[in-house]
């Protein structure tokens, strides 16, 4: 072992072409032994946009266009009122008098009209000053449709993320069963919730 | 070189042919130790990050396969297997490439076989190192700690970067070692010296990147002593060295840096994840998708789907959303909290080094013999690292003295242990970021013990010392670098101290 260990340097150069040559000749018979197949698991592909896939269409097709969000949880409860869709994200780069006015237009244009509101902040447009929370109702064909549109705290245009909104939707079922995609829940934002009453308890 | 045997200490009665031997029956023992745990993991899946690295083995053995065959490369297949989210560099699978050029479909155990294969002959190759630049008897050491540690040996079927990158290290270490001795006999470092550190550096950061301030930190260091210690001509070929080392250094990170960020769409230099592992392990993960992220994935995967979301919403590069996210989550993190996070993280580092003798098992599980084998893994673990970890770490609050040698070895080890040990500050630690800083832990703890030894009373006496009359000076110097790096760490665990009680 210890002349092995102090001959090493001894024919390093000849040792080292011949592995040079053996190199050179296995890198160019590599393509004739096929092509290797990576799956990019760390890459996954970025899933659907839950509203535009139509897995679950908002009441009247609606789209909301004109605003960039992200859908961040899409569930059923059960309210007062019976079997509710809640269905929250964040909307982005605009501030929240824009942003409720956009996503009222988005239902407006598929034939919603506003319905007055009796709380104390009614009306349709116009940013809070104080950022409150003020909801907004609309109907059509006996279905109605509440937003509420919330200033997330310490955002503002530079932190891209600027609020979030929950619009109260009439149930729907899934619009295309067989579609793989709408079963995804990384694409439908449809998680299994545990426990439904309580985690909406305390709706923000 | 053949000046520097001479000045390596020798105890009286003792020849260098004996520890030879030793040598050569401990290198034995690691590849028995190797040939013993291969059937322990070579059935094991590819398990967390390896997935990532085996995936982009196999896009750049494509890419090799394209440009030897004239064709074009796949540029989407390497942007998501090689590039992915620019959560690492491609260290291992360029060393995997080859692998995959010869057997595409090559199944676990021959990779995992593969991967052993190339980490001992890197390792026998820093022993080798070691043994020309120190002697045979800190060669021994390092066979010793960390090659007879069952779980650094299991590692070595990984195919994370940690090991690989923490031998390159050792070997650029040596080579710091040698140019400080150099330094010392006034002569600057050669044009090849300086082109083969800055290779080797570049090495490192591929398959580790978590070592950019460790390898900026030994540039800085070197280029200060070296432009310190040389004088009229000789400095500027000291200095045209280390200009040559950055260059190497620069233009082969250049290509991955620039694919990576054409590919993201934003400035990537190294890789993403700093704003995410800081907002993970100091900041609110509550807060980090402006409220909670996606159930269902981990938090690596959830954050990185929001900050695409966002990205697509807005047509932002995902890499500046990940950092406004990361904002967002920190912006409450006050220093308690913050050295709650690093205490955190030097007990997760430390604490669990046997963790992934237990992962790196079959799918089906371990039969009788592979359990027992596992658990006789584990306890040799525990025993060679509770010393290893427990000295090395001590080692840092004291300094060598013993010869100009020692405390050229003591700072260069402190360096690279400190520098490693900065990953503790700014991220998530685990039971496999040990293995980079076993061999300068082993190699500080065994100095710090031969310090002891040479305090204590009945001690042998100690080797004749080889300061000449020109390294007054230097041994100043050495000693107050020494004394600052000690000052340093010894603030540092107050701090922690304090923040842990407190």
């Amino acid at each position: 072992m210890t002349t092995l260990v102090r001959r090493w340097p001894v024919g390093r150069g000849a040792l080292t072409a011949a592995l040079a040559v053996v190199a050179l000749v296995l890198l160019f018979l590599g393509p004739t032994f096929g092509r290797a197949e990576p799956d990019h698991n760390y890459r996954p592909p970025l899933p659907v946009d839950a509203i535009e896939s139509g897995c679950y269409p908002l009441p009247g097709g609606a789209r909301l266009d004109g605003l960039a969000y992200q859908v961040r949880r899409d569930t059923d409860v059960t309210t007062a009122a019976g079997e509710r869709r809640r269905l929250r994200g964040h909307y982005d780069l605009v501030d929240r008098g824009e942003a409720q006015r956009l996503l009222v237009e988005a239902f407006r244009s598929v034939g919603f009209t506003l319905v007055p509101e009796v709380a104390e902040d009614a009306g349709d447009t116009g940013s809070h000053p104080d950022g409150g929370s003020g909801a907004v109702q609309l109907r059509a064909d006996g279905e109605t449709v509440r937003i509420t549109v919330r200033e997330l705290p310490d955002t503002d245009a530079e932190t891209l993320v600027r609020g979030e909104f929950v619009l109260d939707l009439p149930v729907v079922a899934v619009a295309r069963p067989d579609d793989p995609t709408c079963d995804r829940p990384s694409s439908t934002k449809r998680w299994p919730v545990p426990s439904l009453s309580s985690s909406w308890a305390s709706l923000w | 070189m053949t000046r520097w045997p001479a000045r390596l200490p020798v105890r009286p009665g003792q020849t260098g042919l004996r520890a030879d031997v030793l040598l050569g029956w401990l290198v034995a023992a690691h590849v028995v130790m190797k040939v013993l745990i291969y059937p322990l993991v070579l059935n094991a899946e590819p398990f967390g990050d390896e997935a990532a690295y085996l995936d982009g083995g196999m896009a750049m053995s494509n890419l090799l396969r394209d440009v030897v065959a004239f064709t074009a490369p796949d540029t989407t297949e390497l942007e998501l297997n090689v590039v992915g989210s620019a959560w690492f560099m491609p260290g291992m699978p360029v060393l995997l490439a080859p692998l995959y050029l010869l057997f595409p479909d090559a199944p676990i155990w021959l990779v995992r076989g593969y991967l052993g294969l190339v980490t001992l002959m890197l390792f026998l190759a820093v022993v080798r190192s070691v043994r020309r630049r120190l002697g045979a008897r800190w060669a021994c050491v390092v066979v010793v700690l960390p090659g007879l540690v069952p779980s650094w040996v299991v590692f070595t079927y990984g195919a994370w970067g940690d090991l690989c990158a923490g031998l390159v290290l050792v070997l650029l270490l040596l080579r710091l070692v040698d140019l400080v001795r150099g330094l010392r006999a006034g002569e600057a470092p050669s044009l090849r010296a300086g082109l083969v550190l800055g290779l080797q550096a570049i090495a490192v950061l591929y398959l580790r990147s978590s070592t950019s301030a460790l390898l900026a930190g030994l540039g800085a260091a070197t280029l200060v002593a070296a432009s310190v210690m040389l004088r009229g001509r000789v400095r500027w070929r000291g200095l045209a060295a280390a200009a040559l080392a950055g260059a190497t250094f620069a233009a082969l990170l250049a290509p991955w840096s620039i694919f990576a960020s054409r590919t993201l769409d934003a400035r990537v230099l190294t890789t993403t994840t700093v704003p995410t592992v800081l907002a993970n392990t100091f900041g609110d993960p509550d807060e980090l998708c402006f409220g909670r992220c996606d159930p269902g994935s981990t938090m690596w995967f959830a954050p990185l789907r929001y900050a695409r979301e966002v990205g697509r919403a807005t047509d932002t590069s995902e890499v500046e959303v990940l950092q406004v996210m990361s904002d967002h989550a920190m912006r409450d993190v006050g220093p308690e909290r913050y050295f709650d996070g690093v205490a955190h993280n030097l007990a997760a580092y430390t604490l669990q080094p046997t963790n992934f003798n237990g992962y790196l098992a079959p799918p089906e599980g371990r039969g009788l013999v592979g359990t027992v084998g596992q658990l006789v893994a584990d306890v040799l673990t525990w025993v060679l690292y509770v010393p290893l970890m427990l000295i090395g770490l001590v080692s840092l609050l004291f300094h060598a003295r013993r010869s100009v040698e020692a405390r050229i070895l003591d700072i260069v080890t402190k360096l690279a242990i400190g520098g490693l040990l900065l990953q503790l500050f700014v991220h998530l630690a685990g039971g496999r970021y040990w293995a980079t800083a076993a061999i300068p832990l082993g190699i500080a703890a065994v100095s710090f013990l031969r310090e002891r030894q040479l305090a204590g009373s009945d001690g042998p006496p100690p080797p004749p010392d080889d300061v000449g009359p020109s390294d007054e000076v230097l041994v100043r110097w050495l000693g107050r670098v020494q004394g600052l790096l000690r000052a340093a760490t010894t603030g540092v665990v107050v701090v922690l101290a304090v923040a842990v009680v407190l």
